[in-house]
């Protein structure tokens, strides 16, 4: 990763077609006086200190509001000065799975099959799917086998589903899996009372899911819930992260997804555990999952983007609240996510109109109002 | 630099993250971690792995990730915290700019004892009122009687707002110490919203600054449609830039850059605040998203990156927004003192406190809060441990 040099150059013929009364344009590092200072913050949004190299003054782009940046726009938004590609962030969108297990009216086959589509459409790359545990724990997603029948068709995206251990991965094989995912705690308490069983014992049964997973060369996704709180132990060490962080990379996972589980976290806890688990995993391989219940994750991810994280996980509506809080919010919204994306000048693919169209269906199916304060912009604008 | 003690263990104790401090680290004076241990270089831990690193990949050496995208992840880190200000004052516009956009009249007694409870929370500038006429802004018509009531509070300085000089000399009858102006960086919607071009706007507001500097009151400005306006779309930089060094010049002591439809994200800000620090000193300037997109925290930050160090919000997230039916307004500050409070910064307020503002206020409203971490704090189980 080396950034975007497409971005710091919309920054640039930004200011140079508006600015000029305002900034003068200087190569040097060392310039001093206001204009100098404000300038040596640009590496802030994308963690770059590279100067870009002078530009055809006459070239006027303007950075986009954020507002229904479509794919197309974006493209459009390249330079002809240039001829590097904006930096691309890959949306895993978890609503099927993640937000639905925790909504409680039962979702029909039919209709879970409909959003996946619907998200695909929209371009989301990756959907999670579902989750081959056992009916009894998650009633939701026992039509497992069903939902892989209605998508076996769907191109163009991935669709990761969640193997809590062998017989769930056999299962999800013979339903037409094509990549897998398995759930790790970096709190010991936390996996006993979610997992039922210590994270040694889960890395354990995990190690047996992987191997198999390789003999079939099935990707496999990692997911480390707790780590920055957990609702039992408090506050989760950045040793413990990145201890779990990194056997799940070594008994071969692709990716490893990071997940804030309550919520609590804020950018400097963020960093700290990043530190410790960047020295264990390579930026590349690592995902951010981050909960809204605090309001925090928009800045979480933010600060993630600009640490390198280009993997981000979240939910279309913000569907999933939180169990450990009544009432309170769990995953961020997609449509938030890619709304800044967008906004920062990332390529997502996504089409953010049918995005809210896709969070649009599934609330009403539900009865309830968006998670999504970009959907309910949106929507009440148009209304 | 001054280092605190970090008391890290035992403000965890109850799951003591950001504001959530619920026992003895009630006051955010205390218990702070040490927001310097996020600037010390990240140290490569010596890791002995029980299976091996060799692996077909860029990393492959078992300790430190040998990619370039790791290293510069790890250098960018300690920038991003660096320029942060240690101490960040919240100015709090929910009895002014959150009530004037709630439909149902609250009486002066209620936004009293509101701006009350506010400021026990440690809060220390809180937008009073505005001396506007009644005609246009039914819910602040009782601004005298709220002024006078509360104009004796000590600690705290009370801005109220006054359009014109005839605004402000009824705020100094009522007792008013400071007050603010209100301007915008588009035309368009400075027809719209106060019936007069940005020049006149400005020329109101030089007499207003005129009048309060032979008295040594103290002014504060703000800029509205800093990003985007709902009639013109896409506001330049050099607009605001231009509005916001008129008022600075005028003799504002603050400015408060608002992103009036909440439609900044961190790469419009950047631009915009870029702009406006090449003619306004940062410690001069204040900003005041909307979080009517969800994107306020995450400007916020930025912002922070930048060095700014006031930020404006409203319990509760009072105040929709008035081009989105529906849709929220200004960002919460139960969120905001949140994300302050992780981060290691001082602000000097009780969340606890903040939080039973919000809940009063909420209670009268009859409608939920609109902070996340309100609701979170309110509802969440962390209370058995």
């Amino acid at each position: 990763m080396l950034g975007s040099r497409s971005w710091n150059k919309q920054l640039y013929s930004l200011r140079s077609a508006v600015g000029k009364f305002f900034f003068q344009w200087k190569t040097d590092a060392q310039t001093i006086g206001r204009d100098g200072e404000a300038r040596r913050y640009l590496h802030v949004v994308k963690g770059m200190t590279r100067e870009a190299p002078p530009l055809n003054t006459n070239t006027r782009r303007s950075i986009s509001n954020g507002l229904s940046s479509s794919p197309k726009r974006t493209a459009d938004a390249k330079d002809k000065v240039w001829d590097s590609t904006p930096e691309f962030v890959k949306i895993v969108e978890v609503g099927p799975r993640d937000g639905l297990q925790n909504e409680k009216k039962i979702v029909p086959t039919s209709v879970k099959v409909k959003l996946i589509e619907m998200l695909v459409s929209s371009g989301i790359p990756v959907v999670e799917a579902t989750s081959f545990v056992s009916p009894k724990w998650v009633p939701q997603l026992a039509d497992a086998n069903e939902v892989m029948l209605g998508i076996k068709n769907i191109q163009n995206a991935r669709f990761p589903v969640l193997t809590p251990n062998l017989k769930g991965f056999e299962a999800a094989i013979a339903a037409g899996a094509k990549d897998v995912a398995i759930f790790a705690a970096a709190s010991e308490s936390f996996s006993k009372s979610n997992l039922n069983c210590s994270i040694g014992d889960s890395l354990a049964r995990y190690r047996d899911v992987t191997i198999a997973a390789n003999n079939h060369s099935i990707p496999v996704r990692g997911y480390v819930s707790c780590v920055v709180g957990c609702p039992v132990e408090g506050y989760v060490s950045p040793s413990k992260v990145a201890d779990v962080a990194g056997e799940l990379y070594d008994m071969g996972c692709a990716e490893i997804s990071l997940g804030d589980t309550i919520g609590v976290g804020t950018p400097g806890e963020v960093s700290k555990m990043l530190n410790a688990v960047l020295s264990v995993v390579p930026i590349d391989k690592l995902a951010v999952h981050f909960h809204d219940t605090y309001g925090q994750a928009l800045s979480n991810i933010l600060f993630s983007l600009q640490s390198g994280i280009r993997v981000i996980d979240s939910a279309v509506s913000g569907l999933g609240g939180c169990p450990y809080a009544k009432g309170a919010s769990g995953n961020i919204a997609t449509e938030d996510v890619v709304y800044m994306l967008k906004g920062m000048g990332f390529e997502t693919n996504v089409d953010l109109k049918m995005l809210i169209s896709a969070g649009e269906y599934i609330c009403r199916h539900l009865g309830r109002p968006s998670g999504s304060k970009t959907a309910t912009a949106y929507l009440a604008k148009d209304s | 630099m001054i280092y605190v003690i970090i008391c890290h263990k035992s403000c965890y104790n109850n799951v003591e993250f950001g504001g959530a401090r619920r026992s003895s680290c009630a006051s955010s004076n205390s218990c702070n971690e040490d927001f310097d241990e996020y600037l010390q270089e990240p140290v490569v831990r010596q890791r002995q792995r029980r299976s091996s690193f060799n692996r077909a990949s860029s990393a492959g050496q078992g300790t430190s990730i040998t990619c370039d995208a790791n290293n510069t992840a790890k250098d960018a880190k300690y920038k991003f915290f660096k320029d942060i200000p240690r101490f960040v004052k919240i100015v709090e516009v929910g009895p002014r700019d959150g009530l004037q956009n709630e439909k149902i009249i609250v009486p002066a007694a209620v936004k009293i004892e509101f701006i009350r409870k506010l400021a026990s929370s440690g809060l220390s500038v809180i937008e009073a009122t505005s001396f506007v006429s009644p005609k246009w802004i039914p819910q602040l018509a009782d601004a005298a009687d709220v002024m006078n009531a509360v104009k004796d509070l000590t600690g705290i300085r009370l801005p109220v707002l006054t359009p014109n000089l005839k605004g402000f000399n009824a705020a100094i009858a009522a007792g008013a110490k400071e007050v603010a102006v209100f301007a915008s960086a588009s035309e368009s919607f400075s027809k719209s919203n106060i019936n007069c071009t940005i020049e006149e706007s400005l020329a109101r507001f030089r007499a207003v600054t005129s009048a309060a500097k032979e008295i040594s009151l103290p002014v504060r400005g703000y800029v509205s449609c800093v990003v985007g306006c709902p009639v013109e779309g896409y506001i330049s930089p050099s607009k605001v830039a231009y509005v916001a060094k008129e008022l600075h010049e005028m003799g504002c002591f603050e400015i408060s850059l608002g992103d009036t439809i909440g439609v900044a994200t961190p790469g419009t800000v950047l631009l915009m605040l870029e702009s406006v620090m090449a003619v306004v000193p940062v410690e001069k300037l204040a900003v005041h998203f909307h979080d009517t997109y969800g994107q306020s925290l995450s400007n916020i930050l930025l912002s922070l990156q930048m060095g700014i160090s006031t930020v404006d919000a409203s319990v509760s997230g009072l105040g929709g927004c008035p081009y989105a039916k529906g849709a929220s307004g200004n960002v919460a500050t139960e969120d905001v003192v949140f994300m302050l409070h992780g981060l290691g910064l001082k602000t000097n307020i009780d969340m606890a406190k903040l939080l039973s503002a919000g809940e009063y206020i909420n209670n009268y409203l009859g409608r939920p809060s609109g902070s996340k971490t309100a609701v979170a704090l309110g509802a969440t189980c962390f209370s058995k441990i």
